[in-house]
This record gives structure tokens, C-alpha cells and sequence, in this order.
């Protein structure tokens, strides 16, 4: 038997016993999930918490969680004037319980969605091509469920009209946005993948308004997504949509304080994870830490988004998905990802030690050709290394 | 001093001064901002550009008349949750260039708070740059010229519309804004960066070019 069999029926003994050994599982996964069989989509499930590790529960934990989201979906894509009651309510009201007035607000984080997921990894087709699973009450309004159909509708209130001099009013003409190439809502009856990441991202921000949604969050979800909505099993694959949402919810549960401005100082926010990029390159490459730090590169300029989007905008979807992995099998939660930040920092140390500011910030924003085997293992070298160091003492 | 005699190189370039700047790129998030910096740097558009988190950077030269200008360009995140990062993009930084969408008022209005807020609290004589762009989409125009052009002129901007899609003035707000800068400082202002460097084959003509 080849290793690679082998590995394939060890896998298979951990998701097959009765109850799933979760420190097991992260074991095996953390050295990379088979691209086969829809071991990572359900790997991912486990791992972050969607499933849990009892077998016999994992058909009602999906069916009612599946359930729950499309009952969230029915409630949060009513377009207001579609309900008979609502008589005293219409678009100009003043009155913040005005269902009109929420529609205009939400309407404007839809914009930021909008734009963020039309531009999702542009590279491949994948999402804007049609989904096998569109949503019915979506895809057969005649456009009128269609989010993408709301951007720009908060105009209500500004662009429109434009006040001149003398009190001359000047209604503008606001004509439709079309777009002419591939990032287009697709014909009645069918939706685009990005579509659905869409709707996801504007459930996600509906459901949590205190965060919203935040610039980058399509980067986080993009990778999840797809290894769901390109999932051999198709029992799995229908649920894509509802499935990611969830995933994606826990995912963010424990990123969150990234993409919240007023936590950067706090002890998850941003700016303490920087801190520990640099001083793990300080323990583990002095030379290398004080160069940087000579040349005024500070981790801003490269770790913040490093960190902010897991990796995802550094390396390919491939690779991606071989990163994160490891990531999600770290039991203690992105520690290792410091370790991954440091790893392609001291990889590419002589093309640093050799370049002045412009190459260096260059070199740090577009991480050079270097395998994703060969960083991950020097991660687990430093991940192993100061793991012993903090047992010792040192 | 056009006029002077200067030897060549082997490539053919006057071995001329070379001027490096700070440029920092602001705006509303999708209005093209790093769509702009990509045809500048280099020649190229896409439909669908990536959303730019936290900042890029890239640098591009150009040369007006025997001065190669060297602009090392940050090409910043445009949304709020951000915007806490900017400062450390402009402090230093010798010019600005805020964007804006012509077919988005909103867009407009944001540009018109980051530019009070360079003059605020950027170096001094920053060179700011006021560019419209997407005007290739004129005819879903929402932001009109005249009101741009009043509002750059009362604030001492430059001021172009411009399209990344159809390259129409890109290079020449960059150009414009090098011909502004000033090319005759020869010594780093302290705490501000690398304001001014001297390229190790041009140091020693430098006193005689630097006028």
C-alpha cells in the first residue's frame, strides 16, 4: 500500500469511529487533508466546531442548523411593501423601527459587500460562474429578491439630488450600473457564486450588528466556500450555502477582534499579533529582525494583512487551502499562524539582507515563488522550537 | 541649464539627478485607487481588482527633462475600518493624490474630508492631487467637473479627471504633480522619511544640477 493510501485509511479510521477523536483529527489534518472525497469540506466542519464529534449527532445539528438559515433568509429578504400591515410605513419615514428606513441602512453595507465580492479572487472563474444550488425565492422574483438589485439604493437620500446655488435643485440621473464583463447577475432562474457569498456575507452582518461587515471578510470567506460549493459529495454540496455561513461564523468568532478598529490595541486585536510576528523573528532571526527594523519596514506594511486575511491574499486558492489546514488543526488557535508569518520571513532572508526599503516591502507584499510544503515545515520547525524554549524555561 | 553639456551613459541616459517622493494614494473604497497606481506602474487594468487591504506599495520613475523623478507610491485600503492606518502612509509623505468616483457623490464627499484632513495634519506643502475618476463611465456621471474644479481651485489642488480603464491622464496627474514637487531640497528632512535620495552615480554631479 502507498503512503498516500495509507494516509487515506488512516483518515478514514479517525471519521469513522462512533465518537471522533478531535485531538487526532487535528494531528492528521494539520499535516495537509487529501484534495479528495470531500475530506476537507467535512474536515473543516469538525474542525471548526460545526460538526460535532459525535456521529449520531450530525444529522440534526445540519438539518436544524440548515433550517435555521433559511428561516433567517426568509425574514431578512423581505423587500418592506411587500407585507399588507404596513400601512403607516413608507420610504421617507423618520421612525428608526421603520422597516423602510433599515432597508436604506442595510442597503449601504450592501454596497460595501457589493464591491468586495464582484473582485473575489478574479483569477479563477469559479465564482462567477452559475451555482448548481440557486436559492428559488431568490432566483424567481424576477430580480427583486436579488441583493445586487439593492446596491446603490441608498441614493435616496444623497447622490440624486444635488442642491445648487440660488436653491436651484438639480435631480441628477442616477442610470443603471451595467457591467459589462464577467461579474454579472446571471438570468432568472440561476445565480453566480459570488451571488451566494453575497447573500452569506449580508446574513452574517444582519446577524451581527455590532460588527457588520468589514473589508475582508470576502477574503475569509471565499476559501471556505469554495471548498464547500466544489464538495464530490453532493448531499454535502447542496448545503453549501447554509454550511459556509455557519463555518464561517465560528471561523470569524475567534478572528473577529482583526477587523475591529477599536480592539487593535487589545491582547487579540491586530496589533498584538503583530507584535508577536516580530518578536518571534527577534528570538528565532536577530539579524534579519534588526535589519527590518534598521530599514524603517515596519509590520504594518506587510504582517498586518498577512495576519488580517490568514495568508489568504498571499498565496494561491490551492495553497490556501493547504494553509489553512494546519491553521484550523492548531489546537491553540493561530499560534501557529505566528509561526507561518515568521517562517516566510526568515526564508527569504537573504533576499532581504541584500535589498534596500523598495525591494524589501516589495519582496514582503509579494511573497516570493516558495513552496507551501517548504513553509509550512519550517513553521512546524519554529512552532517546535518554542514550544521546547517555553518549556525549559529559556 | 538644459542646455549644459553632461556625459552620456552607456545606456544613453543623462546621468541627471534623481529626486525620490513619498505618494500616498486616499479615497472612498472601489473608487480605483489601486486601479490607477496599476496603469501607472504598470501599463495595466483590470476589470476586477482585489480589494486592498491595509497598503500596497510600488514605485515608478519618470523623467522631466534631465530629472528622473522616483515616486515610491502607497496605495492605500479605502474603507473606514482603515483609516487608522493612514497616517503612518502620509506622515512623510511629499504628495497625495485623493480619488474619487465621478458617477458617486458619496465618493466625493469622502475626498473632500481626506483632503481637510491632509492639510490638517500632513507634512506641510504637501503637493495634493484631487483626481476623478472612472471617466469612462462620463455618461453615468453624477459628480460634475465644474463643481470639482471650483472646489480644487479654492483649495489649492490639482485637479484632473481621470480613467484607469482608458489610461486618459493617469500618467499626466503623475506628472503634474512632479513638476510641482520641489527638486532643489538636496539635504532628508529630519523625521520625515527618506525625503530626498541621490542616486550613488549622480552624488557627485549633484551640486551642479541642483538648482
Amino acid at each position: 500500500m502507498s503512503s498516500y493510501d495509507s494516509r487515506l485509511k488512516d483518515l478514514d479510521q479517525v471519521l469513522e469511529s462512533e465518537v471522533i477523536d478531535l485531538s487526532k483529527l487535528r494531528e492528521f489534518c494539520f499535516n495537509g487533508i487529501p484534495d479528495v472525497k470531500g475530506y476537507r469540506s467535512l474536515c473543516w466542519r469538525l474542525l471548526l466546531n460545526y460538526l460535532p464529534c459525535d456521529r449520531n449527532k450530525w444529522d440534526e445539528q445540519l438539518d436544524h442548523h440548515r433550517k435555521l438559515y433559511q428561516q433567517w433568509l426568509d425574514e431578512i429578504l423581505v423587500t418592506p411593501g411587500s407585507i399588507d400591515n404596513e400601512e403607516c410605513d413608507h420610504p421617507l419615514s423618520e421612525d428608526p423601527n421603520s422597516k423602510w428606513n433599515t432597508f436604506f441602512k442595510d442597503n449601504q453595507a450592501l454596497t460595501q459587500i457589493d464591491k468586495d465580492v464582484r473582485r473575489l479572487h478574479p483569477e479563477l472563474s469559479f465564482f462567477q460562474q452559475a451555482t448548481d444550488y440557486p436559492l428559488p425565492i431568490v432566483v424567481y422574483s424576477c430580480g427583486t429578491k436579488r441583493l445586487n438589485r439593492r446596491v446603490g439604493m441608498h441614493f435616496l437620500n444623497s447622490a440624486n439630488v444635488v442642491r445648487k446655488g440660488l436653491g436651484i435643485v438639480k435631480i441628477s440621473q442616477k442610470s443603471e450600473q451595467t457591467s459589462t464583463s464577467e461579474f454579472k447577475p446571471l438570468e432568472e432562474g440561476s445565480e453566480a457564486h459570488w451571488e451566494v457569498v453575497e447573500r452569506i456575507l449580508f446574513v452574517y452582518c444582519k446577524l451581527n450588528p455590532g460588527q457588520g461587515y468589514v473589508q475582508g471578510m470576502n477574503e475569509i470567506i471565499g476559501p471556505i466556500y469554495y471548498c464547500f460549493a466544489t464538495d464530490p459529495i453532493i448531499k454535502m454540496k447542496e448545503h453549501a450555502e447554509a454550511d459556509c455561513f455557519f463555518v464561517f461564523t465560528n471561523l470569524m468568532s475567534e478572528i473577529r477582534d482583526f477587523f475591529i478598529k477599536t480592539l487593535d490595541e487589545t491582547d487579540t486585536g491586530i496589533v498584538n499579533m503583530m507584535r508577536k510576528v516580530t518578536d518571534r523573528l527577534k528570538e528565532n532571526d536577530p539579524v534579519v529582525h534588526s535589519y527590518l527594523v534598521k530599514n524603517e519596514i515596519y509590520p504594518q506594511y506587510y504582517s498586518f494583512r498577512w495576519l488580517t486575511l490568514l495568508l489568504s491574499q498571499e498565496f494561491s486558492l490551492p495553497e490556501v487551502l493547504r494553509i489553512w489546514d494546519s491553521l484550523f488543526s492548531d489546537s491553540q488557535r493561530f499560534s501557529f499562524l505566528i509561526d507561518i508569518c515568521c517562517a516566510m520571513i526568515v526564508l527569504i532572508r537573504d533576499q532581504i539582507l541584500a535589498g534596500d526599503f523598495s525591494t524589501i516591502v516589495k519582496l514582503l507584499q509579494n511573497y516570493p515563488n516558495v513552496e507551501t510544503r517548504v513553509i509550512l515545515n519550517k513553521a512546524a520547525e519554529l512552532s517546535v522550537k518554542n514550544r521546547d524554549e517555553e518549556s525549559s524555561g529559556i | 541649464m538644459a542646455n549644459r553639456a553632461v556625459p552620456q551613459r552607456p545606456n544613453g541616459q543623462t546621468p541627471g539627478k534623481i529626486c525620490q517622493f513619498k505618494l500616498v494614494l486616499l479615497g472612498e473604497s472601489s473608487v480605483g485607487k489601486s486601479s490607477l497606481v496599476l496603469r501607472f506602474v504598470k501599463g495595466q487594468f483590470h476589470e476586477y481588482q482585489e480589494s486592498t487591504i491595509g497598503a500596497a506599495f510600488l514605485t515608478q520613475t519618470i523623467h522631466l527633462n534631465d530629472v528622473a523623478v522616483k515616486f515610491e507610491i502607497w496605495d492605500t485600503a479605502g474603507q473606514e475600518r482603515y483609516h487608522s492606518l493612514a497616517p503612518m502612509y502620509y506622515r512623510g509623505a511629499q504628495a497625495a493624490i485623493v480619488v474619487y468616483d465621478i458617477t458617486n457623490q458619496d465618493t466625493f464627499e469622502r475626498a473632500k474630508n481626506w483632503v481637510k484632513e491632509l492639510q490638517r495634519q500632513a507634512t506641510p506643502g504637501i503637493v495634493i492631487a484631487l483626481a476623478g475618476n472612472k471617466l469612462d463611465l462620463n455618461t453615468m456621471r453624477s459628480v460634475q467637473t465644474d463643481e470639482s474644479q471650483t472646489y480644487a481651485y479654492e483649495n489649492g489642488l490639482l485637479f484632473m479627471e481621470t480613467s484607469a480603464k482608458t489610461s486618459a491622464n493617469v500618467t499626466e496627474i503623475f506628472k503634474a504633480i512632479a513638476e510641482k514637487l520641489p527638486k532643489n531640497e538636496t539635504t532628508n528632512t529630519a523625521g520625515q522619511g527618506r525625503r530626498l535620495v541621490e542616486s550613488e552615480g549622480a552624488n557627485k554631479s549633484l551640486s551642479s544640477c541642483c538648482k
